[in-house]
């Protein structure tokens, strides 16, 4: 059987056997697949093969554990970020505590209000943890919020809005 | 087509996923691959959602799960197939110059197997091996993905040697 037709589409007896699932080589379906992966036209002949009474049903539906791992996948993607976020804030504070930051304007004309310099570091600490600290309530907020013991298969919320980022 | 709520998902799932399923299993031939490959295809549609032309659903989806079985078929299939090019030879193995020059028979001798050659390997192995164009040009002349030019090449090699050795062996060379 040709499989593609001397212009190198696929021929009606090649989506024939695919939709009925007719002998075919490994070789041949990954060429098959090749071909309906960027060739528009015999993607959609593929589907005009496939009407619906010739449609396979699997033996376990998809739907039950999906909303599951679209979750897993959110948290997975929105920890690694908040992680990302407070290492960074934790170097920044970690160096300015160090008054790596002080070094650098040493010769500055900072070194006449020593006090009052030291005052403002000490405030802008504070405020990076205090940052901090919000970052890690809103994560354990967060991780709350997806309960993964068992509930409902389609959550209520929409997860285009809650897991922010994964539409794009 | 940007925002979707989680029952429109859920509709769309409920709609294809017979679908899915089936061009997953006609592909790779194994239910549990094939069921595998269908919740990676919706897991794939929910994170693209975006790139999915309004009213196209249906072929958009299928695409998915054909680009998820190929990717299958693929990394099956190169397990248990080396193709030319794959294996390297040492450089102090290499054979000398000389040998590696073609006469004129064997040029017309392999131009001949090159026309020959079934698609989708004719034309990418023309364009390559005759016409000397890059797999970019060649990619670039066919509609085809450059990854899928470059994996026809291989195979389409394959083909030459077997069809070279064959007359070889049977001395028509």
């Amino acid at each position: 059987m040709e499989l593609f037709n001397p212009h190198g589409h696929l021929t009606d007896d090649a989506l024939k056997s695919f939709s009925v699932g007719g002998p075919l080589t490994e070789l041949e379906r990954l060429e098959i697949a090749e071909h309906l992966d960027f060739c528009d036209e015999c993607l959609m002949r593929s589907i005009e093969f496939l009407p619906e009474d010739a449609l396979l049903t699997p033996a376990c539906s998809c739907r039950d554990t999906l909303w599951k791992r679209i979750r897993q996948r959110a948290v997975r993607v929105l920890t690694s970020r908040y992680a990302t976020a407070a290492a960074a804030i934790a170097i920044a504070a970690g160096l300015w505590s160090f008054n790596i930051f002080g070094g650098l304007v040493a010769g500055s004309a900072a070194l006449s209000n020593t006090a009052r310099y030291s005052q403002r570091q000490s405030d802008f600490s504070e405020k990076i943890e205090q940052l901090d600290r919000a970052v890690s309530d809103g994560l354990s907020r967060l991780n709350q919020l997806f309960d993964f013991g068992g509930g409902p298969a389609v959550s209520q919320t929409n997860p285009l809005q809650s897991q922010g980022g994964l539409s794009s | 087509m940007s925002i979707m709520t989680n029952q429109e998902f859920s509709a769309l799932v409920a709609n294809y996923e017979r679908l899915v399923y089936t061009v997953c299993y006609r592909l790779v031939q194994n239910e549990a691959s094939a069921e595998d490959l269908t919740q990676e295809t919706f897991l794939a549609a929910y994170t693209h959602w975006d790139s999915c032309p309004a009213g196209f659903e249906k072929p958009w989806l299928a695409r998915i799960a054909a680009n998820k079985a190929k990717d299958h078929l693929q990394s099956s299939y190169s397990r248990h197939t080396l193709l030319p090019g794959d294996e390297s030879i040492p450089p102090g193995l290499s054979p000398p110059a000389e040998e590696l020059a073609v006469s004129n028979s064997e040029m017309a001798a392999i131009t001949e197997i090159i026309q020959n050659l079934r698609e989708p390997y004719r034309q990418v192995c023309i364009l390559y091996f005759l016409q000397e164009c890059s797999p970019e040009e060649t990619a670039l002349r066919l509609g085809r993905p450059v990854k899928t030019v470059r994996t026809q090449i291989s195979r389409g090699k394959l083909q030459i040697q077997e069809q070279w050795n064959r007359r070889s062996s049977n001395g028509t060379v």
